[in-house]
């Protein structure tokens, strides 16, 4: 099946996935509240509550979808007419108002207004209206009040299928994010089993990758061994190395990280790269990064001649951090999370 | 759902909403299905439960949305050499979940209380929620602006039209009870209409007058 003939295929058939349930957005509570303390009595603080963040989740989602809407350009939106019983309507240019009905989490049914407005989208809320769902639609195809069974609306997608297709806007090019970049750079960041996380070293849990220093096998004795014996450290200390291999011309490269907990939430890590090379000595063109968790290099450093590289820096728990190792076009990364 | 059907289904999914030029329907279409396909797969990861446990749900939910956003806005991004859950997963974890605990903590660390948790407010506290007062939106409100208009309808624009065959039944007649807290099914009783026919046509009528009256009170 082609592209195409899948997107025809999308239109005339009702799509299976089950609807989309949104977080309420803070803003959106803080528009309710704000409107809801314009009215004096139970009743209408509690209409104009509901009716706000229904409005607000089903503009915002619309919006996402790159819709035009126009809240300014809705009567609900300006509160002044709250008072007066008007529609919780959404106005869509070139379309025309869409009420947005909002259904409380144990309802089972929906009240559709009569009035002027093209349809009705239900949103039903969860207990404690932290998350809207947004149920369905339904076109208005008589001007009845009446109450519909939830289970009656039509797929969301109906609504899509209805609106008036927009002109595209060029839109500036954006900067890439730097993690863009990075993905570019290394697609197979993509695969989960990748990345390191630190605080299970701790208890133990520590892939067969990364072996302890006395454990790993180089063809040389590495001078890392004589410089640990100086290395001021505690019995909490957890180090492991793993050895990296960039191109077939040169020796690989040992990388070394030191987990050192500080507290529950922070350690001080550790992170080096050793030569593994009869002339104890790292290749000179050799690129040590450390990328913070948006991809962004926070250290980087140049072996030129040295026989091994550092960064120490103390991490909290959950900060997520790339040790990116580069000699002319070979590159290496390993994600670490603490 | 297995994994390789939804890998499909995604791929498939989101390779037409490349095809589809930006602003078209098709392209919104499929843009709906991806993102609740996603939401439905159960494949999104949830990542550093670490030392969130408190508000770990609103900064989940905060940075699914943000991701949602993303993947709406961002779709001709997506590389097919990959699966669209490895991309999106990619970018919970490693973009947008911080993202949202940067919005998230900061504010928690400042105020501890309660209310922070929850910055809303369930139905009955809406009802204890203090009144603003008229200071607060401008003295007198514009709400009550509009209460004096309806009452005294200085225009003489309330009055023009009338339910059809209710000579006696206006916008303003109608409006004046909704204001003095009517609700549809009492109105039908009294006055023996069906609420259907009566408010289609006050809301029809309102939405002509609106516009009048706020010219008026912006004067």
């Amino acid at each position: 099946m082609t592209d195409a003939t899948f997107a025809v295929k999308l239109l005339l058939m009702p799509p299976t996935a089950p609807a989309l349930t949104l977080p309420v957005f803070a803003q959106a509570h803080t528009w309710a509240r704000t409107f809801a303390a314009c009215h004096s009595t139970e009743a209408k603080r509690r209409q104009v509550y509901l009716n706000t963040l229904a409005v607000a989740i089903v503009n915002d989602y619309l919006q996402q979808l790159d819709i035009p809407t126009a809240l300014e350009q809705s009567l609900w939106w300006q509160p002044e007419y709250q008072v007066l019983d008007v529609g919780a309507d959404l106005f869509i240019p070139d379309f025309g108002t869409v009420t947005c009905c909002p259904v409380l989490a144990d309802a089972d049914r929906c009240e559709l207004p009569p009035g002027e407005q093209q349809g009705c989208i239900a949103v039903q809320f969860d207990a404690r209206f932290g998350r809207a769902t947004l149920v369905g639609y339904v076109s208005a195809d008589d001007q009845n009040w009446r109450s519909l069974p939830l289970a009656e609306f039509e797929d969301f997608s109906v609504l899509l299928a209805q609106l008036p297709e927009a002109e595209s806007v060029a839109e500036p090019i954006a900067a890439s994010h730097p993690l863009d970049q990075l993905l570019n750079q290394f697609p197979q960041l993509l695969h989960a089993p990748t990345l390191n996380t630190l605080s299970d070293w701790l208890t133990g849990a520590i892939a067969d990758s990364w072996q302890p220093l006395d454990r790993l096998l180089t063809p040389y004795a590495m001078p890392l061994a004589t410089a640990r014996t100086q290395h001021r450290r505690t019995t909490a200390t957890i180090e492991r190395c793993k050895l990296l291999t960039l191109t077939d011309a040169v020796e690989p490269i040992a990388l070394v990280v030191m987990v050192n907990p500080q507290s529950p939430q922070t350690m001080e890590i550790t992170v080096e790269l050793w030569a593994t090379n009869e002339q104890q000595q790292l290749p000179d063109e050799l690129e040590f990064q450390l990328l913070n968790e948006s991809g962004v290099p926070v250290m980087q450093a140049h072996a030129q001649g040295s026989n091994h590289l550092q960064f120490v820096f103390r991490a909290n728990l959950d900060d997520t951090f790339d040790v990116c190792v580069m000699l002319q076009t070979a590159q290496v990364i390993e994600s670490f999370v603490i | 759902m297995n994994s390789a059907s939804l890998n499909r289904d995604l791929k498939q999914l989101a390779l037409a909403a490349q095809a589809a030029p930006p602003r078209s329907r098709q392209r919104r279409l499929t843009l709906d299905q991806l993102i609740r396909t996603i939401q439905s797969s159960g494949q999104l990861c949830r990542p550093y439960r670490g030392q969130l446990n408190h508000l770990y749900e609103e900064i989940y939910d905060d940075a699914t949305q943000r991701l949602f956003a993303h993947l709406c806005k961002k779709i001709d991004q997506y590389n097919p050499d990959y699966e669209v859950m490895q991309w999106a997963n990619f970018l919970l974890k490693r973009r947008f979940f911080p993202a949202a605990r940067k919005e998230f903590v900061p504010q928690f660390r400042s105020e501890r209380d309660a209310d922070f948790r929850q910055p809303w407010l369930n139905l009955d506290d809406v009802d204890k929620y203090p009144q603003l007062t008229p200071a607060q939106f401008g003295s007198p409100s514009l709400i009550e602006q509009v209460c004096d208009y309806i009452k005294t309808d200085p225009q003489g624009c309330l009055n023009k039209a009338h339910l059809r065959n209710h000579p006696e039944i206006t916008f303003q007649v109608l409006a004046l009870k909704i204001l003095a807290g009517y609700k549809w099914q009492e109105l039908s009783t009294e006055l023996n209409i069906p609420i259907s026919t009566m408010c289609s046509f006050y809301r029809k009528q309102l939405k002509t007058v609106a516009p009048t009256i706020k010219t008026y009170l912006t004067q």
